[in-house]
């Protein structure tokens, strides 16, 4: 008899996805991850667009890694037009982007990891805030921080503007970085309660392999020149979870090592490195991908947090487990950098952008978002009109290997499944790993649904509310 | 204690992430009444069978969508359409342009994609649309996203028996750029020069939306620098932005306006409204559904 498990609807934005799980006989038969994109055709719509306007178009893709896309968007067409920006510009971008990551990672340990990592009776916003009251402030605060320096710097809150070929339309005045400076002393506390207390809950935690489990893939992610920590900038590198450097290029060798393919079980792309075929180069990107590419941190708060992370996984690892401890240590390294960024006196640069010139191209950029490495391609014509588009988004990168994870713990955990006394647990096993790549803010804890149909009986792991 | 829904259908959560950056505002309001569904924020159940409030965001692109809208409508008192996509059809809907397979065609093979197997395009409809256009809206909250005041005000007055109102008035009320009479005798791309903060974009050649959009959201974009790209939709009483905006551009120079081109500015004229816009209509031959 083949029971079939289908979960249902993962996520929204980089996927209205669904997991469909068939086992038969106490062993896994077949798993399907598959993110059915509602697709709503970004690539296509950008097309016979003016290019200025492409990065206040795409970041419309998503209401929250929407500053990641509006900073990529325009780096792609300042490539496509060989522009060099303003150092000040640049400054401004790179803070913007660290604050985005911010806000997003703020939420998603507090209010959406926490309920897999410690028992919490109402797993939801509410649910949290009445357990860890402190954390939940601390968290809800180091979010309305981002989202300052988010509104400061873009312009505006959940769709920046600020953005142009040539640099920035705004810059910062003195008194609005002084706030954000003295805001940061808060901000640098409380970042410090969060990752405290996720040290602590990692720290006690039983080390059990099977618990995410992990999958042997290439990590894929930004690196400064020196090997240094890189969300906006630098180069890609590529490792394995043995410590091997496989590729280090520029955004503009993109096509050279990567290659796209398709599936018919899902609206997304899929992305492998070519050296290492359809299989073997599949990759992961996102925190542990980070963490596990870069030599070291170049701030002090998140070079002393990576040391104790490399107390409790190895690093580079390929334990699934670690992607949220490292999501961690990227929380401390924003605000950081965020610090960093704003106390550079070349951030107070008048003029913050100059006029540049439309010209035919083709441009490359990547960024580092939240969830992962992001990448957007134009082709444009000589009046500065975009004529071809490619998006690649995290969850692109991510997708096969998701499904690759699923399938070994799944595999492990067949009998789980078929016995009614575990199948619940066997389904929030599969849920939490979802989760811990964070497909999405929306797609949180609540969105994931299991329904489960054996011999015609159903099961649902959808909890009532409180 | 009302009955309230907050759903998400073809969009980018954006909408639901101001409503959650309401923070004490929505909690206030939360405490008061009671959240029956909401995936966003709390447990996803099946859609209750007696809603009083129904916020629903996001545009309307699957079979699946059309059936969600239609039955939350059936089953609540009031329904809200929050921000453009749900309002107007939204950014996708620049997507219209241009058929579904056609769609799935391009975006599935170009250049560097090696084309395996095609995703089908199962109950996916052949444009996007907004709810309006398939279920009767009791109240619009247009932007991209709205403005929090905007929700906290309008969802306040509802609660309490009122009728909420929108501003009557354009962006241009709220800017800060001076206006001086004098228009740029060439219209420019955003990119080509620096422009003067302290004067009017429009009037600087630059293509400001800011008099054919609706008002109340404090012109956060040309304040920074950009004009205004129309993201809350017509201003009341007009049912077409783009046109009402060629209808504000007779006021620029002959010469500025020559080098306009209509396919050019399309993503600029209607990038939120196209599909509700009346010149849809008329390419589309008459109303569709």
């Amino acid at each position: 008899m083949t029971e079939t498990i289908t979960i249902n609807p993962l996520t929204r934005l980089e996927g209205t996805g669904k997991v469909k799980i068939e086992v038969e006989g106490g062993a896994l038969k077949d798993l399907q991850f598959s993110v059915a994109v509602g697709p709503r055709f970004f690539e296509y719509l950008l097309t016979n667009k003016q290019a200025e306007d492409a990065p206040r178009i795409s970041e419309r893709i998503c209401g929250i890694c929407y500053v990641n896309h509006h900073l990529v968007s325009v780096k792609a067409v300042e490539d496509a037009w060989g522009v060099q920006v303003p150092e000040v510009a640049t400054l401004l971008r790179r803070t913007l982007n660290a604050a985005s990551f911010i806000t997003s990672h703020a939420l998603h340990l507090a209010f959406l990891a926490l309920p897999d990592l410690i028992p919490i009776k109402n797993r939801n916003v509410i649910g949290v805030a009445d357990a860890n009251p402190d954390l939940a402030s601390a968290a809800l605060q180091l979010h309305e921080y981002g989202n300052r320096v988010v509104t400061e710097i873009g312009g505006r809150l959940v769709h920046v503007v600020t953005s142009v070929p040539g640099g920035q339309t705004k810059g910062l005045t003195g008194e609005a970085r002084y706030k954000l400076l003295r805001a940061g002393r808060i901000a640098l506390t409380n970042v410090r309660k969060i990752a405290d207390a996720f040290f602590s809950i990692y720290e006690k935690r039983a080390d059990d392999p099977s618990e995410y489990m992990g999958v042997e893939t290439p990590y894929m992610g930004l690196v400064t020149k020196d090997g240094g920590y890189e969300l906006y900038d630098g180069e890609i590198r590529v490792k394995n979870g043995k410590g091997v450097q496989l590729l280090q290029f520029p955004a503009q060798d993109y096509y050279k090592h990567l290659e796209e393919t398709t599936s018919g079980h899902s609206f997304t792309k899929i992305q492998y490195l070519k050296d290492m075929g359809p299989i073997g180069g599949l990759m992961r990107v996102g925190p542990l991908a980070r963490i596990n590419v870069i030599d070291k941190m170049q701030w002090g708060t998140a070079a002393e947090y990576l040391k104790a992370y490399e107390k409790i996984f190895r690093r580079p690892t390929d334990d699934t487990a670690a992607y949220n401890l490292a999501r961690t240590v990227e929380l401390v390294a924003s605000v950081d950098e965020v610090l960093s960024d704003l106390g550079k006196d070349i951030i107070m640069t008048e003029r913050t952008r100059e006029p540049v010139k439309a010209k035919a191209g083709v441009g490359h950029a990547f960024v580092e978002a939240p969830r992962g490495l992001l990448y957007h391609s134009y082709e444009i014509d000589e009046k500065g009109i975009i004529k071809a588009a490619n998006i690649v988004a995290p969850t692109t990168f991510n997708h096969k290997s998701i499904e690759s994870n699923l399938r070994r713990w799944a595999e492990a955990h067949a009998g789980g499944f078929e016995k009614k006394e575990t199948r619940q647990d066997a389904m929030w096993g599969i849920e939490k790993i979802v989760r811990a790549y964070d497909p999405c803010l929306s797609c949180s804890v609540h969105m994931i649904e299991v329904d489960l149909s054996v011999d015609g009986e159903k099961y649902s792991n959808r909890r009532e509310s409180q | 204690m009302a009955k309230i829904l907050l759903l998400g259908l073809s969009g980018d959560t954006g909408c639901q992430i101001a409503a959650v950056g309401l923070h004490e505002g929505l909690l206030n309001i939360l405490k008061a009444n009671e959240l029956v569904y909401a995936p966003t924020l709390m447990d996803a159940k099946e859609i209750p069978e007696k809603i009083d409030v129904a916020i629903i965001e996001g545009g309307v692109r699957t079979e699946h969508e059309v059936e969600v809208a239609k039955k939350v409508r059936e089953r609540s008192g009031v329904l809200i359409a929050l921000g453009s996509c749900a309002c107007f059809g939204g950014v996708p809907g620049l997507a219209n342009l241009q058929q579904g397979d056609e769609l799935l065609q391009r975006v599935y093979s170009q250049r560097g994609t090696v084309p395996a197997e095609m995703p089908t395009l199962d109950r996916l409809l052949p444009k996007q649309q907004a709810i309006v256009d398939y279920v009767k809206v009791d109240f619009k909250i247009p932007g991209c996203p709205p403005e929090m005041n905007d929700i906290a005000t309008i969802l306040t007055t509802l609660l309490s028996g009122g009728t909420p109102e929108l501003c009557k008035t354009d962006v241009c009320e709220q800017c800060p750029r001076e206006r001086i009479g004098e228009y740029s005798k060439k219209l420019k791309r955003i990119y080509e020069e620096v422009d003067d903060h302290e004067r009017c974009l429009l009037e600087q050649g630059f293509l400001c939306m800011g008099p054919a959009t609706m008002g109340g959201c404090d012109a956060p974009c040309p304040k920074a620098g950009m004009p205004c790209d129309g993201c809350r939709g017509p201003t009341a009483g007009n049912s077409d932005q783009g046109l009402a905006m060629l209808d504000a551009m007779t006021s620029l120079t002959r010469e500025a306006n020559e080098n306009f081109s209509l396919p050019q500015y399309m993503g600029t004229l209607y990038r939120y409204t196209y599909p509700s816009s009346r010149l849809a209509k008329v390419l589309n031959g008459g109303e569709k559904k």
